[in-house]
């Protein structure tokens, strides 16, 4: 059996380097961020193959009567079964830590390096740890054939699942497969701590239940270490703040200015400073035309403001060399004040939508509530400043 | 009478009786891939790193479930004792997996009619699971397809919405050279888990 594992372990970091030899990478954001949570969704795939590699190998034990002579032993059948899986955890971090590296060296990383995202890669160990556990007592207790294959497809379904689901199972989920982290965004570190102990409080569970050890340590202090540890886990988890990913925080920035216009985002190359300075001062020309108070700075979520009447710009997300989104619709949003309510945000879509009309901009893009048009963009002038100031006094509510 | 006479009949009947539980476990296995393959939607959506979900034909999963059944029931009672049978025993081993996937993927393509589609995932399946089995003996042959599987799933759609060349069972249109390239594959698998029923690497 060991020949058996050392040629499942090799070939299992041979596929995993492989694979991750064939993962374009160049559409993710620079930085350490994207490339770890990509090492962590690798987990969806390796996981449930090394949970059913370890349910075949536990199955052998049972068949040939290897755990059965263990249980005359000192350490029994726990001593046995700790083994595989620490053999088998091994060789699965070992895989996962080449399609790290791999990724890692085809990566782009001079961009946001938040500590935080190393978690990604521990709670990527505490998954593999936790399959592993789950692999090698499903198989002790099934010794089937079939055991394996089946196991692996309900963990790849069951992981999948919670990465769907959303609400409060989906908070449990170990995985972020869809998300891509813009420079001011970072994994929520609460969350992953929470998941991470949860994970590694149900393998000590399923260890003290399932493995029963005995002599080496108490079975039922094991039991409630495990227990309360995911209890912690848990309460950690639904106590994070809200969302998979956190804003970055940080000092002011690198900020730009054209003519009387400040913008301030985080400092990488990626920032298009030169077409959002233009199209922020274009908007703010027609709403000052209009009587909306315009702010001079404006900065991006997640950096200190530079003013109390600084607005909040969200600099296009860039992927690659690709601009994703452009840069006229974040210029609206950041020129209306902010809303804070329903009735608030129908007067703040009025808003923006005006300043569409009026920059004759019909093809700006994603278009908002004030798709259908906004009529008083045909009136004079003074009709239209009598109609924003009923909008602002709407507003006026969410200072 | 000599031992392997007297052991002959013992054989027979262990082997007899594995051979009952196979018949079950493919019986079985294909009358749900088949009312699977009519029950379920054409196309399953699968979660991806590209995009939120990538809709699938049903086809490469009832492909999938055939490879691994066909594996499944190439497992012999003993191989240390089927080593020493004669070439046509292990040939018809050999068979019997190819004919099982090529029996289950044939009913789970039948009602979408995506033959070209099963084609190319069952030979290419099937030739990651014989190479598997050759390699780490037929217990383990399941791991590299589901594998290949589950990370063509997960990340074959990086970058866009047409799969990589390297996730080639994905491809709603397969081209000749992935055709030629999945039967490649599954020559070469066929004949390390040919090979290894000869020296008793698939115990």
């Amino acid at each position: 059996m060991s020949g058996t594992t050392l040629i499942f372990g090799l070939l299992f970091v041979g596929v995993a380097w492989l694979l991750a030899l064939l993962i374009d990478v160049r559409d993710f954001s620079a930085g350490l961020t994207d490339p770890l949570n990509l090492s962590l969704t690798s987990c969806v795939f390796l996981g449930p193959v090394i949970a059913g590699g370890a349910a075949v190998r536990s199955a052998t034990l049972v068949r040939q009567g290897v755990l059965a002579l263990a249980s005359t032993t000192v350490r029994g059948r726990f001593g046995v079964l700790l083994l595989s899986t620490i053999s088998l955890t091994v060789w699965a971090v070992l895989g996962h830590l080449s399609f790290v590296t791999v990724v890692l060296l085809a990566a782009r990383l001079d961009g946001p390096a938040p500590t935080v995202a190393w978690l990604l890669v521990v709670q990527a160990w505490a998954f593999l740890l936790l399959f592993t556990v789950i692999g090698t007592a499903v198989g002790a207790l099934a010794p089937y054939n079939i055991t394996g294959p089946v196991l692996a497809v309900a963990m790849f379904v069951t992981v999948n699942l919670l990465d769907l689901a959303g609400g409060s199972l989906g908070r449990l989920s170990p995985v972020y497969a869809d998300i891509y982290y813009a420079y001011r965004l970072q994994p929520n570190a609460q969350l992953l701590a929470g998941v991470t102990l949860t994970m590694a409080a149900v393998a000590i569970v399923v260890v003290a239940v399932v493995f029963r050890p005995v002599r080496v340590i108490r079975r039922s202090l094991l039991t409630v270490v495990g227990v309360t540890a995911a209890g912690a886990g848990l309460f950690v988890v639904y106590s994070a703040p809200e969302g998979d990913v956190m804003l970055r925080r940080g000092s002011v920035g690198d900020c730009r200015s054209v003519d009387e216009v400040t913008l301030c985002a985080w400092a990488g190359p990626r920032v298009p400073f030169e077409e959002s300075l233009q199209a922020l001062i274009r908007v703010r020309e027609q709403a000052k035309a209009v009587g909306i108070p315009v702010p001079d700075v404006f900065y991006e979520p997640g950096l200190d403001s530079a003013s109390a009447t600084a607005r909040v710009f969200e600099v296009p997300v860039v992927r690659g060399n690709i601009s994703v989104g452009p840069t006229t619709y974040p210029a609206l949003r950041a020129m209306v004040p902010p809303s804070c309510g329903a009735g608030s945000r129908g007067a703040a879509d009025d808003l923006t939508g005006l300043l569409a009309e009026r920059l004759e901009e019909g093809s700006v893009d994603p278009r908002g509530p004030w798709a259908a048009g906004v009529p008083v963009a045909s009136e004079p002038p003074a009709a239209q400043r009598r109609w924003v100031r009923d909008r602002l006094e709407d507003l006026d509510e969410c200072r | 009478m000599s031992v392997a006479e007297r052991l002959r009949p013992v054989i027979r009947t262990g082997w007899t009786a594995t051979y009952a539980v196979h018949s079950q476990l493919l019986a079985g296995s294909l009358a749900i891939i088949t009312l699977a393959a009519y029950f379920l939607p054409e196309l399953v959506s699968v979660p991806s790193l590209a995009t939120d979900t990538i809709a699938q034909p049903l086809v490469v999963f009832t492909s999938w479930a055939s490879v691994i059944v066909a594996v499944l029931i190439g497992v012999e009672p003993s191989w240390q004792l089927f080593a020493t049978a004669r070439s046509r025993v292990r040939r018809m081993n050999l068979a019997r997996v190819l004919c099982a996937a090529a029996l289950g993927s044939a009913l789970g393509a039948w009602p979408s009619g995506d033959w070209t589609i099963a084609l190319v995932a069952t030979t290419s399946l099937l030739g990651w699971a014989l190479l598997a089995g050759g390699l780490l003996g037929a217990s383990f042959a399941w791991c590299l397809p589901t594998l290949y599987l589950f990370a063509t799933l997960s990340i074959g759609g990086t970058g866009g919405t047409e799969p990589p060349p390297w996730a080639w069972i994905l491809r709603p249109d397969p081209a000749l050279a992935e055709i030629l390239a999945s039967m490649l594959l599954l020559a070469l698998g066929s004949t390390a888990w040919y090979t290894s029923a000869n020296s008793v690497k698939l115990s």
